[in-house]
């Protein structure tokens, strides 16, 4: 592929933050559950949920550990079977979608990935097309030009031909975000994409999902563990506890300190992002409170 | 730039080179022997053969005909079967060191064998070999049903069947010396014997296995990015797993009621594959395909001609041809992705 423009595509990523208005309009329906339940053999995570992802958004969903969000995604996904309520995309009832179908419309990045040992970039990014395709996997000149955007936008088109494991962390992390861009997913969906990223690649990463959100107009709904990372990239942030929502919408109105506290049994200050202006968690605990 | 054209022809090679190896490996098998025969001869045998004519009063033509051509067909449907179901296995555990043993059709064969002659008499191999079938068939059904799912469990479960059975084996062994004479010829693993006329009964298991299998090509290279991004892809991985289960039923319970538990072709061919062709197993198939009888019949013909005046069981030749290979495998950079 022309290296050229692989760059030209890469700067439109990193470049600066486009104002809202310059929005591409939502590619696709809404994703929307409806009183969802969900749980393990017996045990209910969640009961009678609503969640709506607003298309053409960033939704960010936190809360404390085992509070049900990582099972409410994957619900959503349709990787964990619902124990009641249904989920809906646009009008459709999910449940009446084949697997197939759903994997046309709704991509989900779980935690759980593997890169079996050897495959090359190129490679993995090419299975995202596996819905598309007959049964033997016949790649089409429709499918190779997929996979070039998705190795472009996500700039790893310099890394097509190399084996997966040798690469970092951050730059594997970017290659999965690729195989499900390749999937041409109108809604896309992350469980901790970041989690074993560090700050710096964590902040790439949300800069990446944000950039395909504004020029392609994906719903992204993502699991996220930082608090004031959550606040400055979500247009919708959505707090849980306990299997339940306990506040969303608005990052700038829902993250108070009382929200904090009901959600994380945490004291905090909240103070505005000096470089976002978006709600920033200072938690306090037991030492060094100097005020 | 997603397949540069150096891999696509180096794949296109190594598949050319096998069918090539496979077609040297078949001319072998019928000509060398306790008793080398020229290839033309082969040739005249053969053609004569395959255009109806009677067989003439030549031993050279009887050999070829009677004895190297069957033994020659159930070496390469076996391999071919084996291979075949020990790349499915490894894919569907994902785990590089899975064979058919690990379901437990090695343990389920033999007891099924032995019990036959026990309890029911069966004293040939054309006897036991519909028994062997089932008792593999049996023993991976069990296990399947109770490890449905969980790679993990299926491969406990597969280790837990074996480890039942198989004091159940040695002791009806120990106690029946019949039994044991019937299945040493069997458990060894050997190409030699009236196996041929088996196959023409159980031809049908193994090419419904191995168009499974090719169906199940490209879901296993999904299936490897594990089962939740499988799922994502639009997989429904349970189908995945009950129709490869049933493929490794057909292929490997045929091939190991032919020609006994040859344990090493379905572990090392598909490594060996790996290494060949990369991580696709489309391409991994289709080289196991050619691989795995390129690799019993050159077992068979060194154990053919390695001893003078006698034979070494191709199971035997096999193990140390597959052992260096696993090893190497090993100790290379990386373990060869499953």
């Amino acid at each position: 592929m022309a290296r050229s423009e692989s760059t030209e595509l890469r700067t439109t990523v990193t470049d600066e933050r486009v104002p809202a208005a310059d929005r591409a309009p939502a590619a696709g329906p809404t994703l929307r559950a409806e009183g969802v339940a969900l749980g393990y053999e017996g045990r209910t995570v969640i009961d009678g949920l609503d969640l709506t992802l607003p298309a053409g958004r960033i939704t960010a969903i936190v809360g404390p550990n085992a509070c049900g969000k990582s099972t409410l995604l994957r619900g959503m996904a349709r990787l964990h079977p619902l124990s009641g309520g249904k989920l809906l995309l646009g009008d459709r009832d999910v449940s009446t979608m084949s697997r197939r179908e759903l994997a046309r419309a709704v991509g989900m990045l779980p935690q759980s990935s593997i890169a079996p040992d050897g495959v090359r970039v190129a490679e993995l990014v090419a299975r995202g097309r596996y819905p598309h395709q007959g049964w033997f996997g016949r790649h089409s000149s429709d499918d190779d030009a997929v996979v070039a955007s998705a190795l472009a936008a996500t700039g790893v088109a310099d890394l097509a031909d190399r084996p997966v494991q040798d690469l970092s962390g951050g730059q594997r992390q970017r290659v999965w975000i690729a195989m499900v861009l390749a999937q041409q997913t109108d809604v896309v969906l992350l469980d901790e994409p970041t989690t074993f990223l560090d700050v710096r690649h964590q902040l790439d990463l949300l800069d990446l999902l944000t950039s395909l959100n504004r020029e392609r107009g994906t719903t992204v709904a993502m699991v996220l563990h930082e608090l004031n990372l959550a606040a400055r990239y979500a247009d919708h942030l959505v707090v849980m506890n306990t299997g339940r929502i306990v506040a969303e919408g608005d990052p700038g109105e829902v993250l108070t300190s009382d929200v904090v506290r009901g959600a994380f049994d945490l004291e905090s200050d909240v103070v505005p992002d000096p470089v976002s202006g978006t709600p920033m968690v200072v938690p306090r605990g037991r030492f060094h409170t100097a005020r | 730039m997603t397949r540069t054209p150096d891999r696509a022809r180096r794949r296109t090679l190594v598949l050319l080179g096998l069918v090539a190896a496979l077609g040297g490996t078949i001319l072998a098998s019928l000509a060398l022997g306790v008793r080398d025969i020229d290839p033309a001869v082969v040739w005249d045998a053969l053609t004569g053969w395959a255009t109806g004519m009677p067989l003439p009063d030549d031993q050279d033509h009887r050999v070829v005909v009677e004895q190297r051509l069957p033994r020659t067909v159930v070496g390469i449907t076996a391999g071919a079967a084996l291979a075949l179901a020990g790349t499915l296995v490894q894919g569907v555990t994902r785990n590089p060191i899975a064979d058919p043993g690990l379901l437990g059709l090695n343990a389920g064969a033999s007891l099924a064998i032995v019990l036959s002659s026990v309890v029911l008499g069966v004293s040939s191999p054309l006897g036991f070999i519909w028994f062997a079938f089932a008792g593999a068939a049996g023993a991976a059904l069990l296990v399947f049903s109770i490890g449905a799912g969980r790679p993990v469990r299926l491969a406990l479960v597969g280790a837990t069947v074996t480890a039942l059975l198989t004091p159940l084996i040695t002791i009806t062994l120990i106690q029946s010396s019949t039994a044991f004479n019937l299945y040493r010829t069997w458990a060894v693993g050997s190409l030699a014997g009236v196996r041929s006329a088996a196959l023409a009964d159980l031809w049908p298991f193994l090419v419904v296995g191995a168009v499974l299998a090719a169906a199940m090509a490209h879901r296993m290279n999904m299936l490897a990015l594990g089962d939740d991004v499988a799922t994502a892809l639009g997989q429904r991985v349970g189908t995945t797993r009950v129709v490869s289960g049933v493929a490794i039923v057909m292929l490997s319970g045929t091939a190991t009621a032919l020609v006994g538990p040859i344990a090493l072709i379905g572990l090392a061919v598909p490594h060996a594959a790996r290494r060949l062709v990369g991580t696709d197993y489309r391409w991994i198939t289709a080289v196991a395909f050619l691989l795995g009888p390129v690799v019993l019949l050159v077992a068979d013909v060194t154990g053919r001609v390695v001893l003078p005046h006698s034979e070494l069981e191709a199971g035997v030749v096999a193990a140390a041809i597959g052992a260096p290979v696993l090893i190497a495998v090993a100790r290379s950079r990386s373990l060869a992705g499953v």
